[in-house]
């Protein structure tokens, strides 16, 4: 569990399983017994009391569990090839094409997209992106690494429809959004922009994609 | 396309790795884990799990897989080096929340420091995070978590063992 943060309290509810289920036991046949004030005493007043803790717990809790809005995510669940347009230099465009697996992953929490280009710019490309909305934030969230790149980039974004929006920043540390479009079941146009130092909005590629197959998801 | 291969800045636009990524080989392989959780005052909450880390996407991440012995708690995560921001990154997602969880940080020597935020559940606001990652061998390793809500001082939340299966 190692790069987080699973934060403390949230992590509470993250460690999981047998956390939650040792806490909602431990609920259960602790209630008639308070805490002894003993405790509360030692603890600094920074620090959350048992109840909180246990308030916190509930809340995290709730928060975790998966709804509507990823529900929406698992439209794109599935298998599509996938036909890339991207701007390399003035006036200079790259095509390339593709695969793209989109699963569910971790209870239906996120999605997972595994893209594959067999050639972009000479190499074999290789993106892996994950999808989720976070119920603290009521915001889609998203991270996306690549074969291209060393850094883990995040995106947040809304939806509108059939109109996913998220909003990041480049490998060139510039502000940048994707416009994914579900233009039925099967299509999806997810078009790229760059923002300009005059905070305008410059395309700078398309991506189209085609379900192969049966919907899995 | 064919035009595009002799394209000069086709090499330069693709980030090389590097020494860091090669320290994060260090992790990689099955480990056995020993988690302690730190809900308020008092012993521990300790479970144990199966941590999986293998480098993906021509080295450039270790990846997590953490699957707890419960069988009902499951994560995944991803730790690299941002060559050109000069920093480790680190994300984590599980289910049991719907966050997305980021973390950046540097290395000294066998210790990495990271640090990154999340939400306090109650009120919506930042909550500072911190962990520090120490190498003791070639089978083992730990994480120890910290967190501070608001203006509070900070807490460990969490401490976790590993060592190769």
């Amino acid at each position: 569990m190692s790069r987080t943060v699973l934060g403390t309290v949230a992590l509470a509810a993250a460690v999981g399983a047998t956390a939650v289920v040792a806490f909602r036991a431990g609920q259960a046949s602790t209630r008639a017994q308070p805490e002894p004030t003993l405790v509360s005493l030692a603890q600094p007043a920074e620090q959350p009391s048992p109840e909180e803790m246990a308030q916190m717990m509930e809340q995290m809790l709730e928060l975790g569990q998966p709804g509507e809005h990823h529900t929406k995510l698992m439209r794109g669940v599935g298998n599509w090839t996938v036909d890339s347009e991207f701007a390399s230099g003035p006036g200079q465009m790259i095509q390339s094409s593709g695969t793209v697996r989109v699963t569910s992953v971790l209870g239906g929490r996120f999605v997972r997209a595994d893209f594959k280009l067999d050639d972009f710019m000479g190499q074999p490309f290789h993106g892996v992106g994950y999808t989720g909305y976070d119920n603290g934030k009521k915001k889609y969230v998203g991270v996306w690494m690549d074969t291209m790149s060393t850094g883990i980039y995040s995106q947040t974004g809304s939806m509108d429809g059939d109109v996913m929006t998220m909003v990041g920043v480049s490998a060139m540390g510039t502000p940048m959004k994707i416009v994914s479009e579900h233009v039925d079941d099967d299509h999806i146009v997810d078009t790229f922009y760059d923002q300009m130092p005059d905070g305008t909005w410059v395309k700078s590629g398309t991506m189209r994609s085609t379900r192969v197959g049966a919907h899995d998801g | 396309m064919a035009e595009t291969h002799d394209h000069a800045t086709d090499a330069d636009m693709r980030m090389p790795t590097g020494a860091q990524h090669e320290r994060l080989r260090a992790f990689e392989g099955v480990f056995k884990a020993v988690v302690k959780m730190y809900c308020g005052p008092g012993e521990p909450m300790v479970s144990t799990g199966v941590m999986t880390n293998t480098m993906v996407m021509g080295g450039r991440f270790l990846e997590h897989v953490y699957k707890d012995d419960s069988g009902m708690f499951e994560g995944r995560g991803y730790w690299g080096y941002n060559t050109a921001s000069d920093c480790y990154e680190g994300i984590w997602i599980d289910n049991v929340s719907t966050m997305i969880q980021f973390e950046v940080g540097h290395a000294d020597g066998d210790t990495w420091n990271m640090s990154g935020s999340s939400t306090d559940p109650r009120s919506g606001k930042p909550m500072a995070t911190r962990s520090v990652t120490t190498l003791s061998g070639p089978d083992e390793h730990g994480i120890e978590m910290f967190c501070c809500i608001g203006d509070g001082e900070e807490f460990k939340s969490m401490e976790i063992h590993y060592t190769r299966a």
